[in-house]
């Protein structure tokens, strides 16, 4: 039975430039949803072992989920998942704006890329007609240009996702863009579409998205928005709607957990000056939101004075602007505001750039490195010469080149011991929480299936934030794993659902289930199987990881965060218990005591 | 002793710098609440009690949540900071 909700999965060849479309069995649906299940899935199923990312074989889903697109919050998402070349796992990615929301307007829930097309090319899909276009006058240029240029050939009002140089010149910090400034920024997936010669996807969609049982989905979609509006985090002129996702940064500062100048410290004294508070006092011009979004976090700033006065667009997401900000040592907004822009037009991840770009300021703090090797001074708090390496890394010129495939690439190449100052785990560069101070966090780093990512399990909400439940972020025993797992299994569920994670900070796992169950048409459909659901999908990823020889030795924190006690703030003093944990964890989630799935938890699974 | 507000809480306190001097040897952090509540009035109680009583905002003292020291009885010094965070999240 194919339920009403059903979209098509639309395959492409770019090797011989030919498409199909395809149904999505039923069982898959219930098993995976959509989103990052769904991708994780066909990986599974269709990419053999050992595979270089950037070959031929290497497979591109990009997917939208049963919810995305509808009336339900929150619900432009799309997800990339692939085989990185960051990590060599498999790995998801996601993004927000109404890209996503296209991609069912067209008849698709899934767009599965496989090949290597000859020259650059672009694909337009009209309705469920599919064009490969040359895109080699696009070649070498900026995303803001790209984007402008595929919709005047196009549809003034077609919805482009792209790689941008980052991706042609296949960095593993590549992000693939959308609608100008949104990001699917982590683990290098833009150069996996560059190794596939693709730059571009136009989307027009006009069909009506189409649910099984439109009553039920809207009510419990309207349960959803009253818990949104009702939350003091959520609601209209709350924190994360008046002062963005850069509100963390006060609060993860005060904490003592903000990393500073590649994780030395977790204190960084000019925190307030790079706040969402100042960031709403000086460069903020307005608010901006994805598909059917009233939480509204995105930022339009434009900066009017200083040394990068003139920039302006969609900017300075938290992340972002610890990366430059307290990674770096700089604490100037319009230097930060610059930088975030480049990423965007050259289709970089701001994380992993920053990141890496603060692990080589330590080194030239320590004199591994020096001028000579550089071409210039790359000490902390200097925006000038983060600039200029952030330029440098997205032409691959210079020291850029060394650094463009991030932190664990650059070790190996510049040796020396260097591998000690790698803030990563699995080939991905830390975000904006240094785990001595929040052990859930510090779990879920080692063990999310696509290294350090935040978005795997964001313990921080309870940790830090306390929404919607509160826990000692020091606490490291047994309830801190299930939260930990909790969080892991939901995320992974809501990745496929599609809808922005940030809704779970008011919508709990029983708004998502009847949500799901009332597009989908599914009886019986409830918190449980959704959960399952999530579980399944983090366990299908290890299997996945496990082939390519993943285990325990890839489950790992860098030594830094397990050896050097943080020096000061209130989680001074502490490292992280990794190993106790990790104990715990493997036995909690069913997993053999080198982090793989038991076979009667595979059996438990479905899998 | 310093009191430090964040986000909304700074639209209700307009202080320069966003931080509040309070006069305190000794005390209890219920003590630093009462003064502010005198000095700002109901729209700071609005903003830092729920209805029924409850604390809405998140408060730090020298960093840790006051709930795992000893709650709104934890003691304070003349050198501690207070962080005063109404609910915010991100990410
Ligand atoms: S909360 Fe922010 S990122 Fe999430 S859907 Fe809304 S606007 Fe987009």
């Amino acid at each position: 039975m194919v339920t009403k909700m059903s979209g098509k999965i639309l395959r492409i060849d770019l090797t011989s430039e030919s498409s199909k479309e395809e149904e999505i069995p039923e069982e898959t649906r219930r098993k995976f949803l959509g989103g990052r299940g769904l991708g994780t899935k066909i990986l599974y199923d269709e990419l053999s072992a050992g595979k270089d990312p950037f070959s031929a074989e290497n497979i591109v889903v990009i997917a939208a989920g049963p919810l995305t697109g509808t009336k339900t919050p929150s619900s432009g998402r799309h997800v990339v998942i692939s085989k990185s070349p960051a990590t060599g796992g498999v790995t998801f990615t996601s993004s927000g704006g109404t890209w996503a929301a296209e991609l069912r307007k067209a008849g698709y829930d899934a767009i599965v890329i496989k090949g290597k097309a000859e020259k650059p090319t672009y694909l337009w899909i009209n309705d469920g007609k599919v064009e490969f276009r040359d895109a080699s006058k696009y070649w070498g240029k900026l995303v803001g240009e790209v984007d402008d240029g595929i919709r005047v050939e196009t549809d003034e009002e077609a919805k482009v996702l792209q790689i941008g140089i980052g991706g042609e010149k296949k960095s593993y910090m590549a992000a693939v863009m959308n609608e100008k400034y949104r990001a699917a920024g982590r683990t290098g997936l833009g150069a996996v579409l560059g190794s596939k010669n693709l730059k571009a996807i136009a989307l027009k969609g006009t069909k009506e998205i189409e649910v099984a049982n439109s009553v039920a989905m809207s009510r419990a979609a309207d349960r959803a928005l009253k818990k949104i509006a009702e939350s003091d985090v959520t609601k209209e002129g709350g924190g994360l709607y008046s002062y963005g996702t850069a509100v963390l940064t006060n609060i993860i500062n005060a904490s003592g957990i903000y990393p500073t100048r590649n994780f030395q410290t977790g204190v960084f004294k000019g925190a307030e000056k790079i706040s969402g508070e100042t960031m709403a006092e000086t460069i903020l011009e307005k608010r901006t939101a994805c598909h059917e979004c009233p939480m509204e976090c995105g930022r339009w700033i434009k900066v009017d004075k200083g040394r990068y006065k003139g920039i302006e667009g969609e900017s300075l997401e938290y992340e972002t602007s610890w990366a430059f900000g307290g990674q770096c040592g700089v604490d100037d907004l319009g230097a930060l505001a610059k930088v975030n822009h480049m990423c965007n037009e050259y289709g970089l991840d701001t994380i992993s750039v920053g990141n890496t770009i603060g692990f080589a300021m330590e080194l030239f703090e320590k004199g591994i490195i020096t001028k000579k090797d550089v071409g210039f001074k790359l000490k902390f708090g200097d925006d000038k010469a983060m600039v200029s390496m952030t330029e440098l890394i997205a032409k691959r010129e210079g020291f850029g080149d060394v650094l463009a495939d991030g932190t664990r690439k650059a070790a190996e190449k510049i040796g020396k011991g260097t591998d000690y100052y790698t803030m990563q785990v699995k080939g991905l560069e830390f975000p904006a929480y240094d785990p001595r101070g929040a052990m859930g966090i510090g779990l879920n780093f080692a063990t999310a299936n696509r290294g350090a990512c935040h978005v795997s399990g964001y313990t921080i909400a309870a940790e830090i934030v306390g929404a919607p439940l509160k826990v000692d972020p020091f606490d490291a025993g047994e309830e801190k794993v299930d939260l930990t797992i909790l969080f892991q299994d939901f995320t992974a569920a809501i990745d496929s659902a599609v809808n922005c994670l940030f809704l779970s900070f008011a919508v709990g796992a029983e708004e998502w289930a009847d949500m799901i169950a009332g597009a989908a048409g599914w009886d019986g459909y409830g918190v449980e199987e959704f959960l399952k659901t999530g579980e399944r999908i983090f366990a299908l990823e290890r299997m996945f990881n496990k082939r390519e020889g993943f285990g325990k030795k890839d489950d790992t924190l860098p030594e830094r965060l397990l050896k050097e006690p943080m020096p000061e703030g209130p989680a001074k003093g502490k490292v992280h218990p990794l190993e106790d944990m990790l104990k715990v964890f493997y036995e909690k989630r069913g997993y053999d005591e080198n982090g793989h799935p038991t076979e009667e938890k595979l059996k438990e699974l479905g899998l | 002793m310093k009191v430090k507000v964040f986000a909304n809480l700074r639209e209700i306190v307009k202080i320069k710098g966003h931080e509040i001097e309070v006069e305190m040897k000794q005390g209890k952090v219920s003590d630093v609440l009462e003064i502010l509540l005198q000095r700002y009035g109901t729209a700071f109680r609005d903003a830092i009690f729920n209805p029924d009583g409850r604390l809405r905002i998140k408060i730090l003292l020298n960093g840790r949540d006051i709930d795992y020291i000893n709650g709104l009885e934890s003691e304070i010094t003349e050198q501690d900071i207070l962080y005063l965070f109404p609910p915010v999240a991100g990410g």
